[in-house]
């Protein structure tokens, strides 16, 4: 973890704690990993942190402070900001019965520089004390609820209001939305079949060319299956000493029933308990699953943390507050119900090692565990294996912005703060942070590494989350061509037309699917001769070869997705891809009424719902070509 | 002295097509002879003095570019340099590499197209490769949009991945099915949508078939004895693809295999053959000057790597073998050849 200033001294916590051969393998393994005794101590469970603290208090002569709710004066807490108080480790707590001095309590060791600089930061002699590291966060929690409500709901807004998604369309947009509408009303009642050709002219090149750009990457991400950037020796060959402290977000909500699961799926991750922060976000309206977190007796790397109740109740403003906790140079968020492969961690760290030094962040692929469940998670799954699998190696080979996946999203913590966090506004903030890190010159890549989940297998559930995510992406376009001229020059133009047909390109599709439907029907319906009255043949011919394409190109790729995962079962599914598109058409058109009348609204996703007994993780990426069997030629 | 300005019947019908398709565009009738859009299309924006030259380009870089994908092929199997040359003197030395590059448009770019296929074929079926399952997919479907012996290659290619690679496709019998359609799927696709296009277009959903002038569809023209004579005559024309079968029988080429798995190899190695016969059958396509190109290609595809001496004096033997064949028995469809080789000289 970053190395806290105020870790105790290894010889203060020897001097304090019995010797036992646990103390002697634990300090072993501190010097292995280099982090400190009081860590490693409190990682394995070996002692409580709230007890090794009272020792050393007692060592260091200062009084031990159990901080409850009303221990810590408010107004003394709030004249620091809080972020200086996290980042120093300590909190005023009272003054004095004269009013003299200040009692203060350090997490950590108070000696003389510390206890000096609090002392003129202050302004008045320090009296100190030793208090817990969670119990101060928790008093900071609420303390500092405004600041860090504020930091977490307005930060972004307030630092670049034209990145955030507050308000949906500017000015220069609402005139331009406004224009556009008229210009076709207008259009229509000059001279309807000019204007119809022409709306279904552009839909159609739109349409072909968002297709023909997927297909494209997709071909270019296949390429690169017969690489395996990091192999089993590379993760044997690393050195557990060397690595660095990692934050975990798992922001929770209304999932009661899965924080045991939870609890087992983040107890699989491979990298050392001493560097590992897991901060489990909870609502503080949500006492359910507060209770069930509390009574699941997480062990010591995982922190729950209560996130003050305040609007917009959404997942990027949870993790905004986890943001601002996390101590780890790298910080990955994973949803409750994930299953993340045991390495995944170790897999990120060399991926960063070995990218550029703008890279901020790495995205692993998600893919289901009940793909076969039914019709649905199959379709679903299919989705994902294309999306993960093709989509995004092929744009991270084009180094082309990448839309983030909700989990699995690996940061530098430090960058990730240079960006902003997330938008709390955003209903796809992962979608939006990968294209604004984009837009101020950092880099997204990928990361040979699977995540499972679980897929939505109701219909009514998956419409609801899939909504949410078109909205997400129509805010994203919104607030990312707010200026396109300086974005044009900040990330150049193929980026631009990339983020358009892709952010863009994606929800336009499923907007503009219904009325290219009504075509092909009315062709069917309709003698030929009848269409040319209304249509030029050009433009009906067009259409038909664009329908052909387009749904051609994406079965196919749902099938080379499936296939590269040996799915085998599931490449034939890939045929119902255009009624699956029918779905998406539902769920875009939804999001659009909602984009107007409640763009904020946070569709939560019910989880759980599967009746597939928790599995085993499933196929793994094929890390390219399998032996040969049969006809070979060497 | 040459005489230029020969034009055979699938160049004259291409060039037919074309100005049917531009002088019926605007009512869409014409989308009835627009097969093969990939080669009609293009040459019905150009005008109609520009077509036999754009033919004769076309044909000699589709001719060039096969020929130097087959020359990759050998070079990257490391073979020695003398059974190169000869491998492709046996492709060379034969008038039909030379009359399809020149006189029939569809029939080399088709064949180009499989050619850059079984490249991606070959992986995906022995390694599941996706990527490779990916380029032979869709340049079928392309070569489809050249011709419709695409049909018959890429049933060809359908058949023979699970015999191919019987190993590994006796144990995970799923993926039978999953390769099957990435194989298949773009060219199914290509075809179907094309006649869904032209049936409302035009009215004829079929009409591209016969239109081709590939005789009528699903009518069994020659019989099936004639049909036979003609596919056992491509074979014994090319003692290339059968010494390739041979080894692979035997052995001498995939070695370690029992012989339930080299039968299996062996017999997806005719299904090409197989095809062509039915094709023949059914009066849906047949050129004799494609398909013993085919069967030349084919075996390159199929030489392992650094092959063993005995193993390369064999192929250098039907190398030399398989023009002197042709020679003193000429390739069916030889008049046709003839006819076009007077015509120039």
């Amino acid at each position: 973890m970053e190395t806290l200033p105020y870790s105790p001294p290894d010889q203060d916590v020897l001097a304090v704690l019995p010797p036992s051969d646990a103390l002697a393998r634990a300090h072993a393994e501190a010097v292995r990993l280099r982090v400190p005794l009081a860590e490693q101590l409190a990682a394995e469970g070996a002692v409580g942190q709230e007890e090794l603290d009272r020792l050393l208090a007692g060592h260091w002569e200062v009084p031990y402070i159990t901080l409850r709710e009303s221990t810590a004066d408010p107004v003394l807490v709030n004249a620091q900001p809080a972020a200086r108080l996290w980042r120093e480790g300590w909190i005023p707590l009272w003054r004095s019965a004269d009013g003299g001095a200040v009692r203060v309590g350090f997490v950590g060791r108070p000696d003389q520089e510390r206890v000096q600089q609090v002392a003129q930061v202050v302004g008045a002699p320090v009296e100190a004390a030793v208090v817990s590291q969670d119990a101060f966060r928790e008093a900071l929690l609420r303390c500092h609820r405004e600041e860090l409500v504020e930091l977490a709901v307005s930060g972004l807004a307030l630092r670049a209001p034209l990145q955030s998604a507050q308000r949906v369309l500017t000015r220069a947009q609402q005139l331009l939305a406004a224009g556009l509408v008229v210009l076709i009303v207008l259009g229509f009642l000059a001279d309807w079949r000019s204007a119809l050709a022409t709306v279904f002219a552009v839909v159609n090149v739109a349409f072909l060319f968002s297709v023909g750009f997927k297909f494209l990457v997709c071909m270019r991400g296949a390429e690169r299956e017969r690489e395996e950037p990091i192999s089993a020796a590379d993760l044997d060959a690393l050195d557990e000493g060397s690595l660095p402290g990692f934050t975990v977000l798992v922001p929770v909500y209304r999932e009661a029933g899965i924080v045991g699961q939870l609890l087992l799926n983040l107890g699989e991750l491979d990298w050392p308990r001493a560097k590992l922060e897991v901060l489990v976000l909870l609502e503080e309206d949500d006492s359910e699953t507060v209770a069930a977190a509390r009574a699941a007796q997480p062990p010591a790397w995982m922190k729950l943390v209560v996130v003050p109740q305040c609007e917009p109740r959404t997942k990027p403003k949870a993790c905004n507050v986890g943001l601002f906790f996390a101590r780890g140079d790298y910080l990955v968020i994973y949803d409750a119900e994930d299953q993340p492969d045991p390495d995944q961690l170790k897999k990120a760290h060399l991926a960063f090692t070995r990218a550029d030094g703008d890279t901020v962040c790495v995205q692993a692929a998600l893919n289901y565990w009940n793909a076969e469940e039914n019709a649905l998670t199959r379709m679903f799954t299919l989705e994902y294996s294309f999306w993960f699998d093709y989509m995004l190696p092929g744009l991270d080979d084009l180094r082309l912005p990448i839309p983030l996946g909700g989990t699995s999203n690996h940061f530098r913590t430090d960058a990730l703060r240079r960006l902003g966090g997330w938008d709390p506004f955003n209903v796809t903030e992962d979608a939006d942070l990968g294209v604004r890190a984009a837009a101020e010159g950092w880099r997204v890549s990928v990361v040979g590494s699977t995540t499972y989940e679980e897929a939505n297998r109701a219909y009514g559930n998956w419409i609801r989350q899939r909504s949410r995510w078109v909205k997400g992406y129509l805010q994203t376009l919104l607030v990312h061509l707010r200026a396109p001229v300086r974005l044009t020059r900040t990330i150049g133009l193929g980026q631009t037309l990339a983020f358009v047909l892709l952010i863009g390109g994606t929800p336009a599709g499923f907007l503009a699917a219904p009325p290219l439907l009504l075509l092909f029907v009315c062709s069917l319906l309709v003698p030929t001769n009848r269409l040319i009255e209304v249509l030029p043949a050009w433009l009906l011919a067009v259409s038909m070869i664009d329908l052909v394409i387009g749904n051609t190109a994406m079965i196919y790729v749902g099938m080379m997705g499936a296939f590269r995962r040996r799915r085998y079962r599931l490449v034939p599914w890939a045929l119902l891809t255009p009624l699956y598109w029918l779905l998406h058409c539902a769920a875009a058109y939804k999001a659009l009424w909602q984009l107007i009348t409640r763009p904020h609204y946070w569709e939560k996703t019910t989880h759980g719902l599967s009746t597939v007994s928790h599995p085993g993780q499933g196929p793994d990426l094929v890390p390219g070509p399998q032996p040969a069997v049969g006809l070979d030629r060497g | 002295m040459l005489h230029l300005g020969y034009t055979s019947n699938p160049r004259a019908l291409l060039e037919q097509h074309a100005a049917a398709v531009r002088a019926g565009w605007h009512d869409l009738s014409a989308a009835r002879v627009a097969y093969p859009p990939l080669l009609t299309g293009p040459l019905a924006v150009l005008p109609a003095g520009w077509r036999p030259a754009a033919q004769s380009i076309v044909g000699a870089l589709a001719a060039g570019t096969l020929l130097s994908v087959y020359l990759a092929r050998l070079v990257v199997a490391q073979l020695p340099i003398t059974l190169i040359v000869l491998l492709c003197a046996a492709l060379l030395c034969n008038t039909s590499l030379w009359y399809l590059g020149t006189q029939d448009l569809s029939g080399i770019t088709s064949l180009l197209f499989l050619t850059l296929a079984l490249g991606g074929f070959l992986r995906f079926a022995a390694f599941a490769e996706t990527e490779g399952g990916f380029q032979a997919g869709l340049f079928l479907a392309v070569a489809f949009g050249c011709g419709s012996i695409a049909l018959a290659y890429a049933l060809s290619l359908v058949i023979g991945a699970p015999l191919l690679a019987v190993r590994r496709f006796r144990a995970e019998p799923a993926a039978i099915l999953a390769t099957a359609l990435v194989l298949g799927f773009p060219i199914a696709a290509a075809a179907l949508g094309w006649t869904f296009t032209v049936w409302r277009l035009a009215g004829h959903p079929f009409a591209w078939l016969s239109n081709s002038g590939n005789g009528t569809p699903f009518h069994v023209r020659s019989g099936s004895s004639v049909a036979l004579r003609d596919a056992a005559a491509s074979v014994l024309h090319a003692p290339l693809y059968l010494l390739v079968a041979a080894c692979i029988l035997t052995g001498a080429i995939g070695t370690g295999h029992r012989l339930f798995v080299r039968a299996m190899i062996t017999l997806g190695f005719f299904v090409p053959i197989i095809v062509l016969f039915l094709g023949d059958w059914l009066g849906f396509i047949y050129s004799p000057m494609t398909s013993f190109l085919l069967l030349t290609l084919l075996p390159a595809a199929t030489i392992p790597a650094r092959p063993s001496r005995p193993l390369c004096l064999l192929l250098g033997t039907a190398a030399v073998l398989q023009p002197i064949i042709a020679i003193v028995w000429p390739v069916a469809g030889a008049a046709t050849v003839d006819n076009w080789i007077r015509a120039i000289f």
